[in-house]
């Protein structure tokens, strides 16, 4: 009987300590390595709230490390932390994990099966080729990550046709009365004369996209720098997981 | 007297009424367990099919390569097709190792080739292929969670009896051509 209690205290020590290996994710960018800055990390959480809000709730999360549990692949690794913080919304299976290691010099892109289709491994290995490898290679960790979110995000936002990332129809308005809507114009125009002014006086995060016709999917204009604020955390969903992704070296 | 024999048949009915409701119970939940074991098998079949569906493009990228060994590319064709003749899982398995094997072999020989590697349709293929190889690894060690379960469950008393009464046996694991030297060897005999 003794033993038996020493094996299961033995079991559940053994099981405390590899889950603990597995990080648990609390924001939409976790940055471990400190390759990002304050202000990028800020740029990157709006961004990403945006997104599953303008979307049918993509959880697209960014998380970046120094090194991996090498008691894992990197890609059992990388399944693994996106199955526990439940990333993507359950029956959109909807999520995205990029994750970065910066010292193993490793990196990989884990979507959900409902994503898989929009980003196949042929593009996320075309954006980690053209975005994250010649960037980490000159050790600009921020830019390879804050270009290939971005484009990935207006890749999602285009991807309209696609049952999977379908944009909040805007008919839900349909029936306020012409009061509210002339409000709602003139606060838009407010808006716009006070986003353009602020954009006038910080660029912000600024870039120019390759011509490509493997990225003619993207929405035009940027997808990051256009976040409105507001706060809380990421908290997963519970979408599904099936191994698909991209995984490089830089 | 009579007051104690209905009291003794109540209490024989119960627990007849107890035995039934309990095998019924076993015997869904055995259902469901190789139901479950089916579904993470066509999983596995699926992202088989999505490997093969991309052989002959990646055959028809390589063939523009001048003088690409042809005996590689005939190779990969006719794994494809077997593949496609294979009936029943241990057939299947067979074949998509065979498969594996095939384009293996076909990748190293592309190393020889630095022009055909570097272009983006090539790129694209390799990419794809890896995706796929990495997705069917993770819906086989689902795969081969479900039957662990599975077997398991047939094997303890009492749920033995269910199991065969059903006719249910031991379901097989299976290993690709990789892991097939060094996989752990799990067997509850």
């Amino acid at each position: 009987m003794k033993k038996i209690l020493i094996f299961a205290f033995l079991l559940l020590i053994s099981a405390l300590c590899s889950s603990a290996a597995i990080p648990i994710l609390n924001s939409y960018a976790t940055d471990n390595a400190n390759a990002l800055s304050p202000a990028a990390k800020s740029e990157l959480d709006k961004a990403l709230r945006d997104l599953e809000k303008m979307t049918n709730g993509v959880q697209f999360i960014v998380y970046i490390e120094n090194e991996y549990d090498k008691s894992y692949s990197l890609e059992e690794y990388t399944l693994k932390i996106a199955e526990l913080n439940k990333i993507g919304k359950k029956g959109n299976d909807n999520g995205i994990l990029l994750y970065a290691a910066i010292k193993d010099k490793v990196y990989r892109w884990e979507v959900g099966y409902g994503v898989e289709g929009t980003l196949n491994a042929a593009l996320l290995g075309r954006i980690s080729r053209d975005y994250i490898v010649p960037n980490f290679k000159n050790e600009d960790y921020e830019k390879g990550i804050l270009d290939a979110v971005d484009i990935t995000g207006r890749i999602l936002l285009n991807a309209n046709g696609d049952d999977i990332v379908r944009l909040k129809s805007e008919d839900r308005y349909g029936s306020k009365i012409l009061i509210i809507a002339i409000i709602i114009i003139v606060l838009i125009l407010v808006f716009a004369v006070f986003i353009a002014a602020k954009s006038k006086n910080n660029a912000g995060y600024n870039k120019s996209y390759r011509n490509d016709s493997l990225y003619k999917g993207a929405a035009t204009g940027l997808f990051l720098g256009r976040g409105r604020g507001g706060f809380g955390g990421f908290s997963g969903g519970g979408g599904r997981f099936g191994g698909s992704g991209f995984s490089g070296r830089f | 007297m009579k007051k104690n024999m209905i009291i003794g048949l109540g209490i024989a009915g119960g627990m007849i009424l107890l035995l039934v409701i309990w095998y019924v119970g076993t015997y869904n939940s055995l259902i469901r367990l190789n139901e479950d074991v089916n579904g993470k098998w066509a999983q596995v079949e699926t992202q088989y099919q999505r490997r093969v569906d991309l052989i002959p493009n990646l055959v028809n990228t390589v063939k523009g390569a001048a003088n690409f060994e042809q005996k590689t590319l005939t190779d990969i064709t006719n794994a494809r097709s077997q593949w496609q003749a294979a009936v029943g899982p241990q057939a299947k398995v067979e074949a998509a190792n065979n498969v594996e094997s095939a384009l293996a072999r076909l990748l190293v020989v592309v190393e020889n080739y630095p022009q055909l590697k570097a272009t983006q349709n090539f790129l694209a293929l390799q990419d794809e292929l890896a995706n796929t190889e990495n997705k069917i690894s993770v819906e086989r060690g689902r795969y081969n969670d479900a039957v662990r379960t599975f077997n398991a469950r047939i094997k303890t008393f009492p749920t033995n009896i269910v199991a065969g009464n059903i006719g249910y046996t031991d379901r097989s694991y299976f290993q690709s051509v990789s892991e097939a030297e060094n996989a752990p060897n799990i067997s509850f005999n």
